[in-house]
């Protein structure tokens, strides 16, 4: 109970401090807004010269549209450059003298920014699908629920990620290129950029091996209710997969990179 | 002071810290890799979507990339030679200013010798390379005053693109907080130019081309080298709003100079 309890106050804690800095999370959304509206249209003006692409129509694809900016939304620019300064300012060595796992410590704090900035950005996304009124509601109930557990395991697959990223930060002196370079990649391969759907067939294979596709990919079939049955739990069973695979990967690398620190002394 | 006598100092400035961080050469090669890595992966994704479909609004793949590598190597310059920049917001809010004030050396050059971007370099190879094979690869016959145009073009989008910058970070001078999150957002808005400006509505469109200009970066001065009707003429004024950008933005960080009152005591 004590140990849990300390991690869960870690949770609320950050939870406060995303509504202390509200401006910085509005200025988020509007980074997110920015680079879904320019996807959006991009994607209108595609389907403006033809009615369907692979079966994908302009009503799903606004749809895949709102689903890509709900999981982007959810974990926030803010909270992902936040474990990198750790490392680079050094203030990571504190943390080393607290009697708290860091990996736990920075999922809580995570788990609390995505909790608000998720409610918020929840709000956002009824407005932006009210403007663009194309997307739709999930087809069925069983559809909806499936989306929002995958839309949970999404969280943790991308925090492992921005984990492994912000660890890297040990072997760099700045952190802006290994997070342009993470971003580019998650967008890429989870399919925010284009639906793996329409990847050329190397590259879909590609992305069907790597983590990404649990971001967005996975979560946007369970909304669009293009998974049913096994394809479900299969499907589930992907993101759950390399939810444990990634977290003892990031367990792993934090233990060879503090070993480095010391060698370094200080 | 004389100009080129600044320009001396500044290249002796960046020199030092290009000598620093070569000094962390695992920093500089994880730096140059993000970077082609990023560019990269934007091209696979123009890459896919032209698999699929042969033209978009007209524009053609190489056409894209050609818009993508106006934004990169704008991007790469201007993180490469004046990322220093992006620390007004810090210079300001720890007093660090000072120092730079009681020196004689223009603070605007001294300011953007603070830091010194690697991420840049792999920006500017990137787009450089990428740009060479979109001249090559569009269905255009090149001639010398088109080439000539794609210089001054390329230097313009680089001057707009540090001016931007420039005024967004010097908003710091009056909010005076420690994080000023607006350059960062306004950098964002360069997505909207990496793609045929007539597929945004208005709004859009004049906010990129009046408001944050960076639709002089790559747009006009595309639809000017490949003759694409809509705003086509307009590509010629990329340098002179390239002009009027960099002297209002000098001209509006003097006015925060002016402002700066030390931190503390």
């Amino acid at each position: 109970m004590g140990v849990s309890k300390k991690y869960f106050s870690l949770l609320i804690m950050s939870m406060q401090q995303a509504f202390a800095y509200r401006f910085n999370f509005l200025i988020n959304a509007l980074s997110g807004i920015i680079f879904v509206t320019s996807l959006y249209y991009v994607w209108k003006a595609i389907f403006g010269e033809r009615d369907e692409l692979n079966g994908l129509t302009w009503e799903g694809m606004q749809s895949y549209l709102l689903v890509v900016f709900i999981s982007n939304m959810l974990l926030s620019w803010y909270t992902e450059s936040g474990i990198a300064r750790r490392v680079l300012d050094g203030s990571v060595s504190m943390d080393l003298l607290k009697p708290l796992d860091f990996q736990k410590a920075r999922l809580f704090e995570t788990l609390g920014n995505s909790i608000v900035e998720g409610g918020m950005s929840v709000l956002f996304a009824v407005i932006w699908a009210f403007l663009f009124t194309g997307a739709q509601l999930p087809p069925d109930a069983a559809s909806g629920l499936f989306f929002l557990a995958s839309l949970i395991l999404s969280v943790f697959i991308k925090f492992n990620i921005i984990y492994l990223a912000g660890l890297v930060c040990f072997y760099t002196t700045s952190h802006l290129g290994v997070l342009w370079a993470r971003t580019a990649i998650t967008n890429l391969f989870s399919g925010a950029l284009v639906p793996l759907a329409l990847f050329p067939d190397w590259l879909g294979t590609m992305a069907r091996l790597l983590p990404f596709q649990g971001i967005i990919a996975i979560p946007a079939a369970f909304y669009m209710g293009q998974l049913d049955g096994a394809a479900a739990l299969e499907a589930i069973g992907i993101q759950l997969f390399w939810v444990v695979v990634l977290w003892f990967a990031g367990k792993a690398f934090w233990r060879w990179s503090v070993r480095q620190v010391t060698i370094h002394g200080g | 002071m004389k100009w080129t006598r600044a320009i001396y100092i500044y290249m002796r400035l960046m020199t030092q810290h290009i000598k620093a961080i070569l000094e962390y050469q695992s920093d500089f090669w994880i730096a140059m890799c993000a970077a082609m890595m990023t560019q990269g992966l934007g091209i696979i994704f123009i890459g896919v979507v032209f698999s699929k479909i042969p033209h978009v609004v007209g524009w053609g793949f190489w056409e894209i990339a050609f818009l993508y590598s106006m934004v990169f190597i704008s991007e790469g310059v201007s993180s490469f030679l004046f990322n220093g920049i992006w620390n007004i917001g810090g210079l300001v809010n720890r007093g660090d200013m000072d120092r730079l004030i009681i020196r004689p050396l223009p603070v605007v050059l001294q300011v953007g010798a603070t830091a010194f971007g690697m991420n840049g370099l792999g920006n500017m190879l990137f787009g450089s390379i990428f740009l060479t094979l979109s001249v090559i690869n569009a269905d255009l016959n090149w001639s010398w005053w088109q080439v000539l145009l794609l210089i001054i073009f390329a230097l313009s989008g680089v001057t707009i693109r540090i001016s931007v910058n420039l005024v967004t970070n010097s908003v710091s001078f009056w909010s005076q907080g420690p994080r000023n999150s607006l350059p960062m957002m306004v950098h964002t808005a360069a997505d909207f130019v990496k793609f045929p400006l007539t597929i945004f509505p208005l709004t859009v469109q004049l906010l990129v081309s009046i408001i944050v200009p960076y639709a002089f970066i790559s747009y006009y001065p595309a639809a000017f080298l490949f003759g694409k009707g809509d705003g086509a003429l307009l590509g010629l004024l990329a340098p002179i709003v390239a002009l009027l950008c960099i002297s209002l933005a000098v001209a509006m960080f003097n006015r925060g100079l002016k402002k700066y009152e030390s931190a503390g005591n």
